[in-house]
């Protein structure tokens, strides 16, 4: 039987916690981060670029 | 040691992985790294960039506050077990969140290189279940072994 990066036979789970939705309040927490990688991308049709990858 | 026995080490560790907690949208996701340094509290975060689009974050908190830091290097002896964990929350993001695509870049350069690394280690692995593309000078492509790629984009296939 071949390796595997996560364990197949045992399901991955997290457990919801109601603390956590509670503490964060959908709310971006990695900003910095958030608007450097949308201005990377910003004005590139990505999701054409990966069709037309996926096609070949 | 030969390159078999390290690979085998490493996939043996890659199977340890922290509890995961996370909220009800399956968007944030918490846990603990513990080792020589103590308990310390990770985040790994999914951020909408645009339509299917989402960007993985990671991070430690700083001092267990809601702020937390993407550039430091806890150094805290499980860093295979630190990113198996983080690499099963993409299992939990997909399941909740069918048909997107995640973006994944490391804060530094080196920490790009460390998942790239894994990647290419783990690549067979990785494609018999998702699209792993790299992105590279304003252009994607499928992953190849060797690029030194600023982003990485993942998608499970269906």
């Amino acid at each position: 039987m071949k390796p595997q990066i996560i364990d197949q036979n045992k399901k991955i789970e997290a457990k919801v916690s109601a603390e956590l939705t509670k503490k964060y309040r959908g709310e971006i927490i990695f900003k910095e981060k958030f608007e450097r990688v949308s201005a990377y991308f910003k004005g590139r049709d990505l999701e054409k670029e990966i069709e037309n990858l996926i096609k070949k | 040691m030969l390159i078999f026995e390290v690979e085998v080490k490493i996939l043996r560790t890659m199977k340890d992985k922290y509890n995961l907690e996370t909220d009800q949208n399956n968007l944030i996701f918490e846990f603990f790294s513990e080792g020589p340094k103590g308990k310390i509290l990770k985040i790994v975060e999914y951020q909408k960039i645009s339509g299917r689009f989402y960007n993985l974050a990671f991070g430690d908190s700083i001092e267990n506050s809601i702020d937390f830091d993407d550039f430091v290097r806890t150094n805290n002896d499980d860093v295979e077990k630190v990113l198996a964990t983080v690499a099963s929350t993409l299992y939990i993001f997909f399941e909740h969140h069918e048909g997107t695509i995640v973006i994944a870049e490391g804060s530094t350069h080196s920490r790009t290189r460390l998942y790239r690394k894994y990647m290419t280690l783990f690549l067979e692995l990785i494609e018999k279940e998702f699209i792993l593309l790299g992105e590279l000078e304003g252009k994607t492509e499928r992953f190849r072994k060797g690029v030194d790629y600023k982003f990485f984009l993942i998608s499970k296939k269906i």
